[in-house]
């Protein structure tokens, strides 16, 4: 007989996120749901406002995203206005927005991915000189040599270990599914991710200071305004632009030494999983476009990252991106319903329904009705994934030069398939080839960048007249946030802000059913997928992290647990 | 000592807001000795690990999901926040305690503790504080300041900014962020 499998919230994301699954007598999944369980606001905050605000109030939506927000904002406020920003400006904004993605990435897999893939309870068992040979062997595969390869490192962080097991001090650890039979490394492999998870720990704050040092104040960056940067001071001095470059060329040997290698020895070890595709779900891929390489201004500029259309994994089309064609549905979502509508013309009226049936005292999703405060986006009346693993197979498709180069590098020193990529692994490793391609092209960046300024131009933003250009204008600010296309559409009408939309990655990957009852991202993602034991959700939880999920920004608070379902209201001070 | 006051929360969401509000609110009222930095934390996620990696003492100032009437103040040290799962329910204090957990792998972090107030509402959409916890917004302030002096931090007033000026300025940044231009 099927049974439910209810995993909420899903640890180690940003937020609320549930997911029910439904197994059948051989343990594999048939059907899954993917269920926001909070609201997202910011539009209902946006209207009636001065649209210069909109970038220091949509920065407020996600405390992870949050530069990205602000200049989504910003840009769509740009848009709107016809403004280009000069070219200083351009690579600042790359350069900020470069860091975040390696900062997030790397965090991402080491801190909040990796234990889906290693079992920290059998690092214990090592041997730290085995450990060794294992670090200069996938090394090697990646063309480099090991970041830490000394058996007295891997003694003592096993040492480490010991100590907090003995003291019952694991933290984090002692939730995990240890132990499981679908873990696939070796005690000596996992002694050396663990290791490599402890020194990300420290190595992440580069990368948070090299945000800081364009992006002004941290955690908020304020140093973007509509029409281009503030941050004269700082590209003005050579020791800044230097000391950002001393900063990331590190993390970058970080990512070459330690993050490819980790991404080889768990795409080797977990091949079969990536070849026989779970995890795999749409295989329909969007891309926004981002990064301007050249100053051509708004949609014209060649990008690092193209958009694109990749429809059911077929690499040998693409259809060009058009934003008019993305619409949201709410016909499973907790919002009156309606048509699917563009972002300019997009609403956000709440609905609550609440859960559906309740059994032994969980009350499950109303899958048949509404079950998430994450709208349905469409593009062209298709579902769609986001993210690096899509940026990367647009790029594969669009035989984009960089991209090609790095990701066929990749699949050749892992003797593996170009199918691979549609899987849980592969979306992981996506992530891994685009962080060390940023990692090298803002190299170049910084360079431009310090050259540019020695070469005289100081200019880093273009005036506008506002009362002129704010009459009556709409824009939109279309990018890839680390997680992957995001969308802020303006509309603006005698100065304030008409209607907002913002339609983030999350929204893209996690949304439930559509008015055709086709699945989302997430939902497809899981479907075929054989789980080794219901008690432990293990392989759920290493699909859905794959996404790098992040809620807190698709969405607000409904507590689901500790309260009577059925006793929940939401308040309507919020509905139109 | 290297000392951060943490404010958290999400201004969008009215009672939410109250950890940013409290910390702006000690910016623009007081002065600490040095080493003392407030800071304006946001729903900050993992990038909160950083201060836990950088300071040798965290206080967060936040919003908590405990069951008592609205305005209520806790002061909770680290290891109740570890076991205490009711905590767990907002979008930013999931992260407050996942990054706890992580960092408590690393040999030296710093000494973290929670200073929250439990909310009236933080559903609707505004930028504004309900009355119930605006007036115990000075239990609060007085509860942080206690907690500093006691850790030996010296504090001087320098303003008289009242919280209502504060909400304000969040609301309505227009002023501020016309201010980089010039």
């Amino acid at each position: 007989m099927a049974k439910h499998i209810v995993v909420d919230p899903i640890t180690r994301i940003e937020g609320h996120l549930r997911i029910e699954a439904v197994i059948d007598d051989n343990n594999t999944i048939v059907d899954a749901y993917s269920s926001s369980t909070m609201f997202r606001g910011i539009e209902e905050i946006l209207r009636g406002r001065d649209p210069r605000d909109c970038g220091l109030l949509a920065m407020r939506i996600c405390g992870v995203c949050t530069g990205t927000h602000y200049q989504r904002s910003i840009e769509a406020v740009e848009h709107a206005f016809g403004v280009t920003i000069p070219k200083n400006a351009r690579i600042v904004r790359n350069l900020i927005q470069g860091a975040l993605y390696i900062h997030d990435h790397v965090v991402h897999f080491y801190h909040l991915h990796a234990l889906d893939w290693v079992d920290i309870t059998k690092a214990l068992e090592a041997d730290p000189k085995k450990s060794v040979e294992e670090a200069f062997k996938w090394a090697k595969i990646a063309g480099t040599t090991p970041w830490v390869a000394d058996a007295a490192k891997f003694a003592e962080i096993q040492e480490r270990l010991k100590k907090f097991v003995k003291q019952g001090r694991l933290g984090l650890f002692a939730k995990g599914y240890w132990g499981n039979p679908h873990y696939r490394l070796t005690p000596e492999q996992n002694l050396l991710a663990v290791t490599h998870y402890l020194q990300a720990l420290d190595l992440q704050r580069d990368a948070a200071k090299m945000m800081a040092i364009f992006g002004g104040k941290n955690p908020h960056p304020q140093s973007i305004v509509v029409g281009g940067v503030t941050c004269v001071q700082d590209i003005k001095n050579p020791a800044r632009i230097a000391l950002f470059k001393d900063l990331l060329m590190n993390f970058r040997r970080f990512i070459k030494q330690a993050y490819l290698p980790d991404i080889y020895m768990a795409g080797t070890m977990y091949a079969k999983e990536a070849l026989d595709g779970t995890g795999a779900g749409l295989k329909s891929f969007l891309v926004y476009g981002d990064f301007r390489l050249d100053d051509t201004g708004f949609y014209n500029s060649k990008l690092l990252f193209p958009s694109g259309v990749v429809l059911n994994g077929d690499l040998s089309k693409v259809i060009e991106f058009d934003q008019e064609k993305v619409k949201e549905d709410v016909t499973h979502a907790w919002y009156k319903n309606g048509e699917a509508l563009h972002p300019f013309e997009g609403r956000t009226e709440p609905e609550y329904t609440g859960f559906g049936k309740k059994e032994n005292n969980i009350a499950y999703l109303d899958t048949q009705g509404k079950y998430s405060w994450i709208k349905s986006p469409l593009y062209d009346d298709n579902r769609v994934e986001v993210g690096p693993l899509a940026r990367m197979v647009v790029g594969v498709a669009k035989k984009d030069e960089r991209i090609s180069e790095y990701v066929t590098r990749f699949l050749k020193n892992a003797d593996l398939p170009v199918e691979v990529l549609f899987s849980t692994v592969g979306r992981t490793a996506a992530r891994a080839i685009e962080t060390e391609l940023m990692a090298d092209v803002m190299i170049d960046w910084t360079d431009e960048l310090a050259s540019n300024v020695a070469a005289g131009d100081l200019s880093t933003w273009t005036e506008f007249d506002f009362d002129q250009v704010s009459k009556d204008a709409q824009g939109y600010g279309l990018a890839e946030a680390p997680r992957g296309a995001l969308g802020h559409w303006v509309k603006i009408r005698n100065g304030k802000v008409e209607n907002y939309q913002a339609v983030v990655p999350s929204t893209w990957n996690a949304a439930p059913r559509d008015y055709k009852n086709r699945m989302g991202a997430y939902e497809a993602s899981l479907i075929g997928t054989k789980v080794a034991d219901p008690e432990q959700p293990l392989e759920i939880l290493r699909t859905i992290h794959s996404f790098d999920p992040c809620i807190a920004c698709a969405v607000h608070i409904v507590d689901t647990k500790g309260k009577e379902l059925g006793e929940f209201k939401v308040n309507t001070s919020c509905a139109i | 000592m290297r000392y951060a006051i943490v404010g958290v929360g999400n201004i969008l969401f009215k009672d939410e807001g109250i950890g940013i509000y409290a910390a702006k609110f000690l910016e623009s009222n007081y002065s600490f000795s040095e080493g003392v930095e407030v800071i304006d934390g946001g729903t900050l996620g993992f990038k909160l690990m950083r201060y836990y990696q950088d300071y040798d003492r965290v206080l967060i100032i936040d919003t908590v999901s405990i069951k008592d009437e609205p305005g209520a103040v806790y002061n909770l040290p680290s290891e109740a926040l570890l076991g205490l799962g009711s905590y767990r329910q907002t979008a930013h204090e999931v992260e407050v305690v996942e990054m706890l957990e992580i960092c408590s792998f690393l040999e030296k972090m710093a000494q973290v503790s929670v200073i929250g107030m439990v909310p009236e509402d933080i559903e609707s959409v505004e930028i504004s504080l309900s009355d119930s916890v605006k007036e115990r917004f000075d239990l609060l302030i007085n509860e942080i300041l206690k907690e500093l002096k006691q850790e030996g931090v010296e504090i001087e007033k320098k303003g008289s900014k009242k919280i209502d000026e504060i909400i304000n300025e969040y609301a309505n940044p227009s002023s501020l962020s016309r201010e980089g231009f010039r």
